[in-house]
């Protein structure tokens, strides 16, 4: 495949093509009405002045055919140099009778033409005239008379060459300049692209840090730079997201998989019993447990991010789902003395799986914080076109501050304290990707004291 | 009864098998669905377990080739939990379909569940396991004749438990099959009721029950 051609010689091929079609029009539109506005002129003088040759020969009442070449006569014709006037009998064969002024001497000895038109143009055999006859009885025989009156075309001809010829000639400097004219125009406009071709070889995932300077980008292409702006912002934010994920994903993952490894090392180290090596084996798995756990949450946030809308159709009545997923904690809560209650109803459209597995870490994770012997109410309400459902626990609260960050991925408020008892730290961050694939929200109102409620706003149905 | 591995990770293989041999099935795998094949053309197997990702042939074009002329149980395992492979699966005529990484109790239940379908055994209501009772239609439990009274949920873990006896059961399987939560999720809720239902079962007598198998789960059975 051959190259493609660069943009700007492009736009100043097409420019010339379309300006060389442009330029020959408006030449031979112009050629075409001098031309016939030529014609019309001769035609016009020939008019008159035959009328004017009538008007002499019908006032001189001419005696004969011989005394037509009278003074008078001679001298209307001949005064203009290019005009001639060609007497011939009106019965074929119209033999010439005499001519005056400048005739063309094949016209003079031979016949005159068959002229049908009163005018006509008679540009054979090296002939370039204008003729316009007229007939007429004269004499006092009454002679029938044909009477020519010719003028020679060749000035106007000449001139009408001369047009062509300086037209051709200027015609290639003319394309050259509207085809160099558009092409640097082009290459002018083209130019802050530049800009845009810089920051798209600058830019990678490891600097994403580049922006487009907007300033002086012409308006269609300042909207473009912002847009990229806003995209690169994105990028940017994102891949840092997925970054600080990667660290602390292998960070999460290296404390247990140590633990692992150094446990099977230890054991090994010696001879045991065999209740040694199952306490070891029982030790790993419960640490592998923790670590399948955590990568089956993370597979979880994966898959849900691409959910299809389809699977959001199923009509869900909150307080049902809330009651399965509270009978499911029950008994946990009771060996705290804490109560769980459900409050008020509401339906929504959405994944039935998905609003259990939202209600159930937001208690999983409230039963977790909750002082003992204390309630955790689970309220369904409706509010500002939402569905409702919120969790409160009345334990120590989020500091303001971290209220944004616990839905992080790994994020705990307190260190270390959630791992312990067996949080994956993504139950949260699960929550939020849930709700947003529902189209809805999950927000916390707490204090560094507490209470802390968690509220899933559902989009109405 | 006669069980065929196709699965190409070999640790994955020769675990299963040790696995699956030790509760009393007799296993054969195979690392390339072309082996995997003229393995089941040659013996007879009640059932396949049949990894997708395979060298060669993939486990789709297998379960085709099994299904041309079989109604063998097969199970199909697998790294990708979408959706749309596991109705691809179930549409190809797999009988079930499991994800990986999963836990060794559940294929297990997985595979006593899919076997017991081709049988048909109907599920008894009264169940006896050493001295202890219990009678579904009456929601009874008895234990040495004394009767124990018990909440909904011990009754069904009970139950659960009694119908798998000697079969361990993983947290996850009981929370789904009790409480019927079909997703992961983060709570000790089955150690909490095991231990009040060992309250109520084991602790007044002397013969223990319910056993727990520390990292895998739980199992109720006569070890007297």
């Amino acid at each position: 495949m051959s190259k493609p051609l660069s943009l700007s010689l492009r736009i100043g091929l097409s420019i010339s093509v379309l300006g060389s079609v442009l330029v020959v029009l408006l030449f031979s539109q112009s050629w075409l009405t001098l031309k016939s506005q030529l014609e019309k002129l001769a035609d016009t003088r020939l008019e008159q002045k035959l009328d004017q040759l009538i008007h002499t020969i019908n006032e001189s009442a001419f005696a004969s055919l011989s005394s037509f070449e009278s003074h008078a006569l001679v001298d209307l014709v001949t005064g203009h140099p290019d005009l001639g006037l060609l007497v011939c009998n009106i019965k074929p064969p119209r033999e010439t009778l005499f001519a005056i002024g400048n005739v063309p001497a094949e016209l003079v000895t031979g016949f005159c033409p068959d002229l049908t038109n009163k005018s006509e143009t008679l540009r054979e055999a090296g002939l370039n005239l204008q003729a316009r006859s007229t007939a007429l009885t004269a004499g006092e025989n009454g002679d029938q008379l044909l009477l020519v009156l010719l003028s020679s075309r060749s000035d106007d001809s000449n001139l009408l060459a001369a047009y062509r010829h300086s037209t051709l000639l200027i015609l290639p400097v003319f394309l050259m300049i509207i085809g160099v004219g558009a092409w640097w125009i082009a290459r002018r406009g083209l130019a802050p692209l530049d800009r845009f071709e810089k920051l798209a070889s600058i830019v990678s995932t490891q600097d994403l840090r580049e922006r487009i300077v907007p300033s002086g980008l012409p308006m269609e292409l300042n909207v473009l730079a912002g847009s990229i702006n806003v995209m690169l912002e994105r990028l940017e934010n994102e891949v840092k997201q997925l970054s600080d994920f990667s660290d602390d994903l292998a960070h999460e993952l290296r404390s247990p998989i140590s633990n692992l490894m150094g446990k099977a090392q230890v054991a090994l180290s010696r001879e045991r019993t065999s209740l040694e090596y199952k306490e070891t084996l029982e030790s790993c798995v419960e640490e592998l447990g923790r670590i399948t756990r955590i990568v089956s949450d993370m597979l979880y946030l994966a898959q849900t991010q691409q959910t299809e809308i389809d699977d959001l159709t199923e009509r869900i009545c909150l307080r049902d789902e809330a009651l399965h997923v509270v009978n499911l904690f029950r008994v946990v809560a009771e060996d705290k003395g804490i109560t769980l209650t459900i409050e008020g109803t509401g339906t929504i459209l959405g994944n039935r799986l998905m609003v259990q597995r939202a209600i159930s870490n937001l208690l999983s994770n409230a039963i977790r914080h909750a002082p003992d012997c204390t309630n955790i109410p689970v309220v369904i309400s409706r509010k500002n076109q939402a569905v409702l459902l919120s969790v409160t626990n009345s334990g120590l609260g989020i500091p303001e501050e971290q209220t944004e960050a616990v839905f992080k991925r790994f994020y705990r408020v307190d260190q270390g304290r959630s791992r312990e008892e067996g949080g994956t730290g993504l139950g949260l961050s699960i929550v939020r990707l849930i709700m947003k694939n529902h189209q809805g929200d999950v927000t916390v109102v707490s204090s560094a004291a507490g209470p802390t409620t968690f509220n899933l706003w559902f989009k109405l149905t | 009864m006669r069980v065929l591995i196709i699965e190409d990770e070999i640790k994955t293989a020769e675990y299963l098998q040790q696995g699956l041999s030790e509760c009393g099935y007799v296993v054969d795998y195979a690392l390339t669905g072309t082996d995997g094949i003229h393995l089941f053309r040659t013996q007879k197997y009640a059932l396949v377990l049949l990894d997708v990702n395979l060298p060669e042939k993939d486990g789709w074009s297998i379960l085709q080739e099994i299904r041309l002329g079989s109604d063998t149980r097969v199970i199909m395992l697998t790294a990708s939990g979408r959706l749309s492979n596991k109705v691809k699966g179930l549409e190809l005529g797999a009988d079930d379909y499991l994800v990986k990484p999963f836990e060794f109790p559940e294929l297990v239940a997985r595979i006593r569940s899919v076997l017991r379908r081709s049988e048909k055994i109907s599920e008894i209501d009264a169940v006896q396991v050493a001295d202890l009772e219990i009678d579904a239609a009456r929601r009874g439990v008895y234990r040495s004749g004394q009767r124990i009274e018990l909440t909904t949920k011990e009754f069904s873990l009970l139950q659960l438990l009694m119908r798998n006896a000697g079969v361990v059961m993983t947290r996850t399987q009981i929370i789904s099959l009790v409480w019927d939560i079909n997703f992961d999720c983060d709570t000790n809720v089955v150690d909490v009721s095991i231990k009040r239902l060992r309250a109520k079962i084991d602790e007044p007598f002397e013969n223990k029950l319910i056993h727990t198998l520390r990292g895998v789960g739980y199992v109720l059975e006569d070890r007297r």
